[in-house]
């Protein structure tokens, strides 16, 4: 038994933050969300032959990335690391201005990244980073005090490393635009693309899948040593993998991929054992998003491989781009679907007391089959207009995951007005 | 498929007990709804190291209530929760 099991942390009040906080994360996420597929429409030309550099496709890309990804990721670590860790969780003032800066920050290098101003570029990201950096700090200080789930803490520790390492390279890139500091940029932005997606990205999506996988379907946590195996050989595969892409050794960046790939179906069995023992009868449309993110994070591997020997033709790398953003946004948008209506039925639960709002009372339904189909569609005819090189899919496929986006929003902007009515006509 | 009930669980005067203290998460909360699933009516009594927050939605989901047992945390160590189904 961890000793953290054994800390009492009495009232709700000490582990939760009030839900204005990650939800402000999750609303801000929600917005990039859209204007990620706005931007993308705006450069469905360049995207089929997008080789990096500055334009609506990098622009496009980082607003997925920052402004989705790490939104989300921040709001929900916030609130659940704490109950995961069985730690307190303080300054909500520095929380909110994380929120600022980041907000900020992202917004600052999309723009400067669509438009091509490195002056802009390097303001936002030094904002971002800086936002970054604040939260890693909240983040160290709550996995250092250890907690229950090892695997979970573990994933979390590897995750700030690569979280900086990619911060630093980010950083650079944007510095290597004006002044060259990498002798080849193609190739860092690579190693920056795959740290950003396996190592930092990647490695919460692991970690909290540990915590939130058993915690939505009603299921034991897999066992350590297996999701301690996994997350150690996908360490040591995108370790090799960052090595080939770095130095330009392909088959080293393949056989990183295959030692990946080995890591990521690890994992998927370690979920796949877990729904299998669950108690929830019922998993809901989230879980069919899940699940087809893990379909898509072995397909974006072997894609990953296919590209590094040369297999995919010369549009390898944008279409190993797209399977890896397929990959995380599928899995997010589906975390975060399940996890909206479930924060504010408990927040509602701990405001009401007496017959809060449930889940199902809290989840519009209808805007989140939207989503799916839209999201689905969109995601389908991208890598068919990036394959055909055909600029009016690439912005059908656009448009209508901006509709699947705004669906999303309704989706979330209902469940809000259902808490509040709920709270307030208690 | 239902979780084995292995955490201790006793019937007293108040209502039936279930101890949780000494479980990582999610264990506590996949004890208690495994009980939850074996009573019908009545009360019962949680003890816990921590209020069981994500407990709360998957309680409101059953048709069940619940209550801090304020007296409990008083005493010190240990967070009791009452629950219970239907109105009172």
């Amino acid at each position: 038994m961890a000793s953290g099991a054994t800390a009492f942390l009495g009232s709700a009040s000490e582990r939760l933050l009030p839900l204005s906080l990650p939800f402000r994360f999750f609303a801000a996420a929600v917005v990039f969300h859209m204007a990620a597929w706005v931007v993308l429409a705006l450069g469905a030309n360049d995207l089929p032959d997008y080789a990096g550099g500055g334009g609506p496709v990098l622009a496009a890309i980082h607003l997925l990335t920052l402004g989705v990804f790490t939104m989300s990721a921040m709001g929900a670590s916030l609130q659940l690391l704490p109950v995961a860790t069985l730690q307190g969780f303080a300054a909500p003032r520095l929380i909110a201005g994380i929120w600022w800066l980041f907000n900020l920050g992202s917004l600052i290098l999309a723009l400067g990244m669509y438009f091509f101003w490195h002056r802009a570029m390097a303001a936002g990201g030094t904002l971002a980073g800086l936002a970054i950096l604040l939260y890693l700090w909240l983040l160290l200080g709550n996995l250092r005090r250890g907690g229950a789930l090892v695997a979970v803490v573990a994933h979390g520790w590897l995750a700030v490393a690569a979280l900086l390492g990619l911060l630093a390279v980010g950083l650079a890139l944007i510095v290597t635009q004006e002044y060259g500091i990498f002798a080849d940029a193609q190739r860092s932005a690579v190693s920056h693309m795959l740290v950003a997606a396996y190592g930092f990205m990647g490695l919460l999506a692991f970690g909290f899948s540990y915590v939130l996988v058993p915690m939505f379907a009603l299921t034991q946590v897999p066992g350590q040593k297996w999701a301690l195996a996994s997350l150690g050989i996908g360490a040591i595969g995108l370790v090799i993998g960052l090595f080939g892409a770095w130095f330009g050794m392909d088959l080293c960046a393949a056989i990183g991929g295959c030692v990946g790939l080995l890591a990521a179906m690890i994992h998927l069995g370690l979920m796949v054992q877990a729904l299998r023992e669950r108690m929830r009868k019922r998993l809901g449309p989230a879980f069919i998003l899940i699940r087809l993110a893990w379909g898509l994070l072995p397909l974006s591997l072997l894609a990953g491989i296919a590209w590094a020997l040369d297999l995919l033709g010369a549009r390898g790398g944008v279409i190993f781009s797209l399977s890896l953003l397929a990959w995380l946004l599928t899995f997010l948008l589906a975390i975060l679907q399940r996890i909206v209506p479930f924060l504010a039925s408990m927040h509602a639960a701990i405001a009401i007391k007496h017959r809060p709002p449930t889940v199902t009372a809290l989840t519009a339904q209808m805007p989140l089959n939207i989503h799916m189909y839209c999201h689905c569609a969109s995601l389908l005819l991208l890598g068919v207009g990036i394959i055909w090189s055909q600029t009016l899919i690439i912005v059908v496929a656009a448009l209508i995951g901006l509709v699947g986006a705004g669906a999303f929003a309704w989706f979330f902007l209902a469940a809000v007005r259902r808490y509040l009515a709920a709270v307030v006509s208690a | 498929m239902a979780a084995e009930l292995t955490a201790p669980h006793w019937q007293a005067s108040d209502g039936k007990h279930i101890d949780v203290r000494d479980l990582p998460p999610p264990e506590p909360m996949l004890q208690i709804l495994a009980l939850l699933e074996t009573v019908e009516t009545g009360d019962i009594i949680v003890h816990h190291h921590r209020e069981p927050i994500y407990l709360y939605p998957e309680l409101a989901e059953r048709g069940w209530n619940h209550e801090v047992m304020e007296d409990a945390l008083a005493e010190g160590g240990e967070f009791r929760l009452r629950i219970w189904r239907g109105s009172r």
